[in-house]
Order: C-alpha cells, then structure tokens, then sequence
C-alpha cells in the first residue's frame, strides 16, 4: 500500500467508514505486537498493550497529517505506550529473573535445523532481558522489522546520533553477552 | 552490514510473530466501539448538565424579574432575608452539642468518602 493509498484510506475513515480501520490494525497488529511483546516481556501484557495502542490510534487518527507514513506514526504511538507501561509495571531490567524469563514464547521460534542457532536463540532472549526497555525498542525495531535510522528518530525523539550511538552500544553490549554465554555454553 | 548485523537480523527475523490470528483485529473494532458508545454517553452526560444549569439559571433570571417587575419586589428585602435564614442557622450552630455532633458527622462523611476512594484506587491497581 502506497502512501497515497493510505492516507485516501484514513480520510475514508475520518468521514465515517470506521469499519475500514479493520484493514489497517490486520497490516499493522504483527509488526506492533512484535515491539511491544520485546518491550513488556510477556504475551497477555503485549496483547493489551497492542490492543491499547490500536484503540489509541483510532482516536487521534485526525491528528495524522501525513507528513510520515501510518507505520511510523503508529509506531511512535506504541514507543510511547510499551514503554509507559514499563514504567508503571516497574518491569526495569534489574528485576528480572534471567533464568525464568522470556522475551519471546517458546512457540513463538521457528525451530532450528542446527544446535548452534536454538543457542544462540536462547542466548539472545536472555541478552535482550538485561537491556533498557528503550534499547529493546530501537534493536527490535531495527533488526525485526527493518525500520531505518531516520524513522527511529522520527518514532523515538530521539537524536539521529543518540539512535546511532545506542544502537552501536547495545550491539557491543549483545556480542559480548552473546561471546559470554557461548564459552559457558562450548564450556 | 557486518557479520553481526547479518547474525541479529537473521535471529530477529526468526523470532517475529508473522500473523496475529482474526480475533485480535475484531477485538480492537469491539473496543472501539465500547469507547465510541462511552464517548458519546459521555457528551450527552454533558450537554444534559449544560441545559440543566441553563434552565436553571433562566428560571432564577425570570423568578428574579418576576419579582421585581410583576410583585415590586426590591432585591434588597430579598438580602434581607437570605441573611435572616443564615443567622437562624448560624444561632443553631451556636448550641455546643450540636456543633460537636455536627463535626461527628462531617468527620464520619469524610472517613466514608475516603475509604470508597482508597478502595477504587486499590482494586483498579489490582485489576
């Protein structure tokens, strides 16, 4: 769907054809879920969350201009909500049990043909738990749904050398507890 | 893109939920509904109080008139009289033991109000 095509879809929605929201929240409920469940760690929270966030969108659909795409619009409106959450669930990485948490359900993996990949899996929840909420955001959004620097900034508020030099830093920080846990691992 | 970019996105990309299943896009649409049923409920709540406290204000307006115009009713007695019944209910204040249980029973009010409030804001916390 072109830019064009959806703005023509949300001003059809603003003038009354509510029931076209469905199409919207169908292209975009995998994509949030995904971010919002790396950010609140756990299914039913990212659900109501997501949820949340659709609902939001809905309302303040006339505060959209289109000066970015939908995506990115609701994206920052799903930043702003996972991470409110965190904070009212006081959900901070310290607290968290590494051993007993999950990031991502078990049957949320596509199981690996070899050994080394189901590890690296594993160690790549536990490496994502010990991260900011914030940090979470930008590598999920970054690496699982392809979002660019540029709209990281548009979606975080964040300086484009802040985004930058957060997600070098978070990079570092996931080699070395990926390096980490591989020696205990290999032994 | 380095190695590592390549390893993350690889692993990302496995870890994402492609699809959610039809029931999360009809759950949204519901709720959205219940919000633009409370919305609307709401708006109305308040145009009704709005028209209320114009009523009533025109109603006070047209008393007001009617006395001065139709009875020759000066507002000045009208004063008068609003004070005479604060000094009535002033002087009943003035008995010692019903001021003490006057204040009895506002603390009480106050302690029930309380309660209601902290038990609202414990049981959403809950939920």
């Amino acid at each position: 769907m072109t830019r064009e095509e959806e703005i023509l879809l949300i001003k059809r929605i603003l003038s009354g054809e509510s029931h076209l929201y469905k199409d919207l929240v169908e292209r975009h409920s995998a994509n949030i879920y995904n971010l919002v469940l790396g950010v609140v760690s756990g299914r039913e929270d990212a659900e109501e969350v997501s949820q949340d966030v659709f609902v939001k969108a809905f309302f303040s659909l006339k505060s959209f201009r289109g000066e970015c795409s939908f995506s990115t619009w609701i994206y920052r409106i799903a930043y702003n909500m996972a991470i409110s959450r965190t904070r009212k669930k006081k959900r901070h990485y310290v607290t968290i049990d590494c051993n007993n948490s999950n990031i991502f359900a078990d049957d949320d993996f596509v199981s690996g043909k070899d050994d080394e990949r189901e590890i690296l899996h594993s160690m790549l929840q536990r490496a994502l738990i010990q991260l900011e909420p914030k940090d979470r955001f930008l590598i999920l959004s970054f690496y699982m749904n392809e979002k660019t620097i540029k709209e990281l900034v548009e979606i975080t508020g964040m300086s484009e050398s802040n985004v930058k030099t957060r997600l070098h830093r978070i990079k570092k920080q996931l080699n070395i507890i990926i390096n980490e846990n591989r020696e205990i691992v290999y032994g | 893109m380095d190695n590592l970019d390549q390893q993350l996105s690889d692993i990302f990309s496995r870890l994402k939920t492609d699809k959610m299943d039809n029931n999360f896009s009809t759950d949204v649409m519901t709720r959205i509904e219940e919000e633009k049923n409370i919305k609307e409920k709401r708006k109305e709540d308040l145009t009704q109080s709005l028209f209320l406290v114009l009523c009533t204000l025109a109603f006070i307006a047209s008393m007001f008139l009617l006395n001065r115009y139709f009875f020759h009713i000066k507002a000045d007695v009208i004063t008068s009289a609003t004070k005479g019944y604060i000094n009535d209910f002033a002087i009943m204040f003035q008995n010692e033991s019903v001021s003490r249980w006057s204040i009895i029973v506002v603390n009480t009010i106050i302690l029930i109000l309380l309660e209601q409030l902290l038990a609202r804001k414990f049981s959403k916390k809950i939920k």
